[in-house]
């Protein structure tokens, strides 16, 4: 059997990956899939947590999780689109009106 | 297997959220029936205005009824919440009045926009409920989805899918951040209810420091974006730039009321069961975050000409003041052990004592949600769609001479600044001497001193705005937009209000003091 | 007495107190009318209304001030024994948070009694006044709402019976001086002066709710402490709050000086406070911290150093304003403040040391600077500066009764003056240089009169209201003895003699130069012309008010040697005057009669200074030098046959280094340290940094949130450094 420690150290990567693609990634749809990986991070910190200490309410928790993640890429695509619309790009880097 | 059931007495509490829920189906509903020949949804706001209102007397009754657990301890039905929700419902219903003339000015009222301001508002005051992670995470999203869509609601420029962007992006990572230190919580303590945590955590910490502070801190991390702490406040003033000027005042007021809800409530457990050492460290973290918002957002607003972000800043620099007073509320000194020990929160004299800084906190809240609807809404009377794609909307500019041209807007809005400055006789300089006298009494004078002098640069910038509209000529060719006698009533209301909790605070001390309880083990 | 009783029979004490309420509901009602109705009531009907209300006042304050000359008159009070000769009601709570409470009670005592009088009796005539100084302003209705509700917010402040709602009071009157100093705001360099008076004063103001709060958590603490000490403390800041001004004399009787001077006391201001956040600190270390705030609110209310600059600056607005507000009442707030917090300050000889030389230096500094000073409404301001100077130093030398002596004199000449200079710029086209005015006196005759008799009166001429109330602080200040401090309390005596004979040689200057001699060549108008009687009439009321006043300067009542303003106040100082001679802190000599050997030192030095003025100003420049001099003056013949040699003389040895000493005063303290390093580099300091902290809000989602990953980072690996074994 996989020690816990390695789920969570899979976990802690996975959650590091994740931000450092929102920090340094220009595409809007990467950005927006990093935090999917640092959401999933916090998923597979709960399961592996839940399955070690045999706990229902962490296998719960992921599955809440799933499911906001989903409702948030509902709305996200939806304003990633906007954004499309009205510049023509989704380059992160040309979002800059609003500033100062 | 233990079936768990639930009875009336769990959903009662919950009636408030339920109600704004339904009325955002309402108003989607009928939207279903509206034929494009005969559209007419002047009934919509006023359907949204009465939805709000009920809820929000509902949640007053809710303030008089003991605190107590409900949904099996993943909700607590106290005094606080139902505070909470009341002052997210004023919000709610200020906000609403104003959006129905803004809307209408730009073509823009369709159904969802009300409907998005009521889910969001069922949101806060499930969030302010909720006591147990994956509840609040679901709450704040519940809340958070709803402002994102608000903020891009308008389809003019790029100013407003800019800001619908920043705040759907860093909400999101900043969400991440939260539920990735929520699940590290649950692995130290091995739940994710906080009132199992109070009991758990003096051992986690003890045999596992690392995991417990790092879930915590990550934790911290996730509610300060909400209340705009400084460094994590860098969205705000963009987001609020470019979102329509009624939902930047809902953001302002009632997403921050219940963040700070939200951070009362997880942080307690911390502040009441670990031991001197980790609450000292614990009071100094957010008394620096006090610190740094309060300075950085009266300093960052300084130089603003643009008045809409100003008042973004000035948010922030709110945010600070409450923050002061989160710090006094964990930071009861005692005579015993060290100089910032702590004893059981809520309980015999010192429970007193936090009681109080809960209601400073509770009134500063009160006293912010009003005044900031009535500044943003007096700034909403006054744009114009024009300006809107060019960003010139909000200059000071736009302000000179409004006394001669619109008295009662100029009154108004002079009473906001007033209030915001904390001049008295407005309510804002009552919450601002409450929030100050009990940070005086935690101990924390250099943090009270530090913000009377960060409210004192704050004077300045608020000042400059009464100064334009009673001491500088109308540029030429300024139009005043036409009448809207929903955003009228809205600032009279706010006015009032504004003045007359100024004056006699003391009329609400008797409810806020019943109200300022929250629920503990 | 007796007279006094019978004719108040028909006046229910009772009800009377019950009432005080619309001594200030009466200007407040006018300004919101005027405010709101004032155009469409037209110039004349918001005339009479606003003089209405604030002479109602005046009536009603004199009802008042007759009943609280009825011996058996008395104001309640929680903390004690009912005060006698006072009125007072307690409206119930304004506003309670858990312990601490404010009470919405209002109080008129001799001491707020005689001011009510002043502030409506000198406003009523200002109004009178400024019905006609602004007949031709369009902006009639906004002046006079604004002069109503300064009215109202000054009678507020004086009524208060709490600290908090003597803020209110403060806080409102300040404002109210802002927006009369902008009134004329299409003057950039007017509205400035506005922004200046006001932000120098919410400095000051920080300073009072900080020393408030020192008192509230002294209130609290004491106690748990001393339960025996402060039984009656703590009783009556459970009704009415721990900021009564009740209470501040509870405060100070509940506090022994030292263990020796009462021994067996459980807390004395030696000892330390046990609990709360002030633990570790002594009593009487908080004490001075606190009087020491509160002194930074007043200088700032009452134009004292370091804060005195925005006053000069606020003759921007209308003359009867300056009159009013920036000599009369307002900027007297301090002095009335530090009146009301005697009993505390008699406890603490190092905080009325520092109010002595704070004092001391601010009459001396601005009578200086008035020398050079040749727009007339500046030497006006700068000489209320130095006054209001000479009030702080009779404060902190104990001699509270005189300080209120002086203010009721000076708001009566100085008012007289300010209205007197207001006249002279109405006659001659709003000329205000006074280089460019002269030989009015024929030409103004109510006005040069009047001036006159005011100038008189401030320079102290026996014996006209000024002499008297000056010299009895300056008496006050050489006899009072402080032990501990008795080199600061010489030193302040000779600022107060050398600030007597400035004021003496700047006023006649200022006099000499408008009214005397010929018609300058410069003149805007070839022929001035008297004002008209709704201007002059007030004149004339101040001028003989300001000879009158000396009145309550001599001993006239049977079997004291006590002058009778003294007597007067006993009812309002006797707390203050207990807890003096418990703690030793001023040790007073008896009253011997008049203090005749002061007096003509006095007289002398009023002589000296004014004589020199006059005498330099109308015969010894070369602008004037024209005229034969008096065959009297030999010494002054010999100077003028020499008159070149000794104009440069002159020049070198008095004028040159004076107006140097003038001129540094002015540039060096004045121009750059204050107003350039210390209010504009703090405004300059502060906006940079904020326009610097714009540049981190690049508008880049990516750079904020790597700004949040980063503070997220660095918070939480200091807190596991602390935490991680």
């Amino acid at each position: 059997m996989i020690p816990l420690t390695h789920h969570l150290i899979l976990a802690a990567v996975l959650f590091c990956i994740g931000m450092a693609g929102v920090l340094v990634r220009r595409n809007a749809l990467v950005v927006f899939m990093s935090i999917e990986l640092m959401l999933n991070a916090a998923n597979l910190t709960f399961l592996a947590f839940a399955r070690d200490r045999a706990d229902a309410a962490g296998h719960a928790s992921a599955f809440f999780i799933i499911a906001v993640a989903a409702a948030e890429a509902a709305i996200g695509l939806a304003i990633v689109i906007s954004v499309f619309r009205s510049r023509g790009t989704i380059n992160m880097d040309e979002l800059r009106t609003l500033r100062n | 297997m233990n079936i768990p059931s639930l009875t009336f007495l769990d959903f009662q509490p919950v009636l408030p959220a339920l109600l704004l829920a339904v009325g955002g189906i309402v108003l989607l509903l009928t939207e279903v029936f509206q034929s494009a020949a005969t559209i007419n949804r002047a009934y919509q706001s006023m359907v949204a205005l009465a939805f709000s209102a009920v809820a929000g007397a509902v949640a007053a009754a809710t303030t008089l009824e003991p605190a107590r657990e409900v949904f099996l301890g993943f909700g607590v039905s106290d005094p606080f919440s139902g505070a909470v929700t009341v002052l997210v419902c004023v919000g709610l219903g200020l906000s609403v009045l104003v959006s129905a003339g803004f809307l209408r000015h730009r073509n823009a009222e369709r159904g969802e926009f009300y409907a998005l301001l009521l889910f969001a508002g069922a949101g806060m005051s499930l969030l302010a409920m909720s006591n147990e992670f994956i509840t609040l995470f679901i709450n704040l999203e519940v809340m958070s989805v709803s402002t994102y869509a608000l903020s891009a609601w308008l389809r003019r420029g790029t100013r407003p899918s800019e800001a619908g962007f920043k705040y759907f992006i860093l909400g999101a990572f900043s969400a991440a951040i939260l539920v990735y230190g929520a699940s590290l919580l649950y692995g130290a303590t091995g739940t994710t209810k906080l009132s199992e945590l109070a009991g758990l955590l003096p051992a986690a910490v003890a045999s596992n420091p690392g995991l417990t502070y790092l879930g915590a801190g990550l934790v911290a991390v996730g509610l300060a974006f909400k209340v705009a702490a400084v460094p994590f406040h860098m969205w705000t003033p963009d987001v609020y730039e470019g979102a329509p000027t009624p939902v930047s005042a809902l953001m302002s007021a009632g997403v921050k009321a219940t963040a700070f809800a939200s951070l009362v409530r997880v942080f307690l457990p911390f502040a009441q069961d670990l031991g001197p050492n980790h609450a000292q460290l614990m009071t100094y973290a957010f008394a620096a975050l006090a610190l740094l918002t309060m300075v950085v957002g009266n300093l960052m607003a300084l130089p603003q000409r643009n008045v809409k972000r100003m008042l973004a800043y000035s948010s922030v620099a709110h945010a600070g003041y409450l923050l002061l007073g989160v710090a006094a509320l964990f930071a009861r000194p005692t005579g015993g052990e060290g100089p910032l020990a702590v004893t059981p929160l809520l309980a015999g004299a010192e429970g007193a004592a936090r009681q109080q800084t809960l209601q400073a906190i509770l009134f500063y809240l009160l006293a912010y949600t009003v005044t900031s609807l009535g500044s943003f809404g007096a700034l909403a009377a006054l744009e114009r769609r024009e300006d809107e794609p060019r960003g010139t909307a909000w200059d000071l500019e736009k302000f000179a001479g409004l006394s001669q041209r619109k008295p009662g807007w100029a009154l108004a809005m002079a009473a906001m600044m007033l209030s915001l400055g904390g001049i008295p006789p407005t309510v804002g300089f009552m919450g601002k001497l409450f929030i100050f006298r009990a940070a005086v009494d935690a101990g924390l004078v250099w943090l009270a001193v530090a913000g009377v002098l960060a409210s004192a640069a704050g004077v300045y910038y608020y000042l400059r705005v009464v100064v334009y509209m009673y001491m500088r000529p109308s540029q030429d060719g300024v139009t005043v937009p036409e009448r809207q006698w929903t955003t009228e009533l809205a600032l009279v209301l706010s006015t009032a209000a504004v003045v007359l909790l100024g004056v006699a605070p003391g009329t609400l001390s008797a409810w806020l003091g019943k109200a300022s309880v929250l629920f503990s083990q | 007495m007796a007279l006094h009783s019978s004719m108040l029979t028909w006046v229910n004490a009772a009800g009377l107190a019950e009432s005080l309420y619309f001594i200030i509901a009466l200007p407040l009602l006018g300004a919101f009318i005027s405010g709101v109705f004032g155009r469409l009531l037209g110039r004349a009907n918001v005339n009479l209304l606003a003089t209405a209300a604030v002479a109602g006042s005046f009536m009603l304050s004199l009802l008042v001030f007759a009943a609280i000359n009825n011996a058996g008159v008395t104001a309640p009070n929680p903390f004690g024994d009912a005060v006698p000769y006072a009125l007072g009601h307690d409206y119930g709570t304004w506003f309670a948070a858990g312990g601490f409470r404010v009470n919405f009670g209002l109080a008129v005592d001799h001491l707020s009694g005689t001011l009510l009088l002043v502030i409506t009796g000198v406003g009523t005539l200002i109004h009178l006044y400024s019905t006609s100084y602004m007949e031709h302003d369009e902006g009639y209705w906004r002046f006079f709402a604004y002069l109503n509700l300064f009215v109202a917010m000054m009678l507020t402040l004086v009524m208060a019976d709490n600290l908090v709602l003597l803020f209110v009071g403060w806080e409102g009157v300040g404002m109210c001086s802002y927006l009369l100093i902008g009134f004329w705001y299409k003057n950039p360099a007017y509205a400035f002066a506005g922004r200046k008076a006001f932000i120098t004063n919410r400095v000051g103001d920080f300073g009072f709710l900080l020393g408030s709060f020192l008192l509230v958590l002294m209130v609290a603490a004491l106690p748990a402490q001393a339960p025996s000490q402060a039984g009656r403390l703590e009783a009556g800041a459970a009704q009415v709050g721990p900021l009564n001004l009740r209470g501040v004399g509870a405060l100070a009787t509940a506090l022994p000086y030292s263990a020796a001077k009462a021994p067996g006391a459980e807390v004395t201001l030696e000892s330390r406070v046990a609990s709360g956040p002030l633990a570790g600190f002594t009593y009487g270390g908080v004490l001075t911290a606190a009087l020491l705030l509160f002194l930074l609110g007043a200088a700032g209310k009452s134009a004292q150093v370091p804060l005195y600059v925005w006053l000069p600056d606020a003759m921007a607005g209308p003359t009867p304003v300056s009159a009013l507000i920036h000599a009369a009442t307002m900027v007297t707030a301090g002095v009335y403040l530090f009146c009301r917090l005697s009993p505390l300050l008699v406890l603490s000889p190092a905080a009325m040391a520092t109010v002595a030389l704070i004092g001391g230096t601010t009459a001396l500094l601005a009578a200086l600077i008035a020398f050079t000073q040749n727009d007339i409404k500046k030497v006006l301001a700068y000489s209320t500066v130095s006054q209001l100077g000479l009030m702080f130093l009779g404060v902190g030398v104990g001699a509270f009764w005189a300080a209120a002596f002086h203010l009721v004199t000076h708001a009566f000449f100085k008012a007289c003056l300010f209205l007197g200079a207001g006249s002279v710029m109405h006659g001659n086209g709003d000329e205000t240089d006074i280089q460019k005015l002269g030989g009015l006196r024929k030409e103004m005759k109510v006005t040069w009169a009047t001036f006159a008799v005011a100038t008189l009166a401030i320079t102290g001429v026996v014996p006209l209201s000024g002499f008297f109330s000056k010299d009895a602080i300056l008496h006050a200040a050489h006899t009072h003895v402080v032990p501990g401090f008795e080199g600061a309390m010489h030193v302040a005596y000779a600022l107060g003699l050398l600030t007597a004979l400035s004021t003496a040689f700047y006023m006649t200057r200022a006099y000499v130069l408008a009214f005397e001699g010929e018609r300058s060549k410069d003149a805007k108008v070839p022929h001035a012309h008297e004002s008209a009687a709704a201007m002059t009439a007030p004149l004339v009321v101040l001028a003989v008010l300001s000879v009158l006043g000396a009145a309550w300067a001599f001993p006239l009542l049977p079997g004291t040697h006590e002058p009778v303003f003294e007597n007067f106040l006993l009812p309002v100082f006797s707390v203050t005057e207990q807890v003096r001679a418990a703690a030793g802190t001023v040790l007073v000599p008896d009253h011997a009669g008049l203090p005749w050997g002061a007096y003509v030192q006095a007289w002398v030095i009023a002589l000296i200074g004014a004589g020199s003025a006059f005498f330099l100003y109308t015969r010894f420049f070369p602008s004037r030098a024209g005229q034969p001099l008096p065959a009297a003056l030999a010494f002054a013949r010999n100077l003028s046959r020499n008159k070149f040699y000794a104009d440069e003389l002159y020049e070198a040895v008095l004028i040159r280094p004076l107006k140097f000493v003038a001129r540094l005063a002015y540039q060096v303290l004045d121009a750059l340290v204050i107003d350039t390093v210390a209010v504009r580099g703090t405004a300059w300091v502060t906006a940079q940094v904020g326009s610097a902290l714009r540049l981190i809000q690049t508008g880049d989602v990516q750079a904020y949130a790597a700004i949040m990953a980063a503070a997220a980072l660095g918070g939480i690996v200091y807190a596991l450094s602390r935490v991680m074994p």
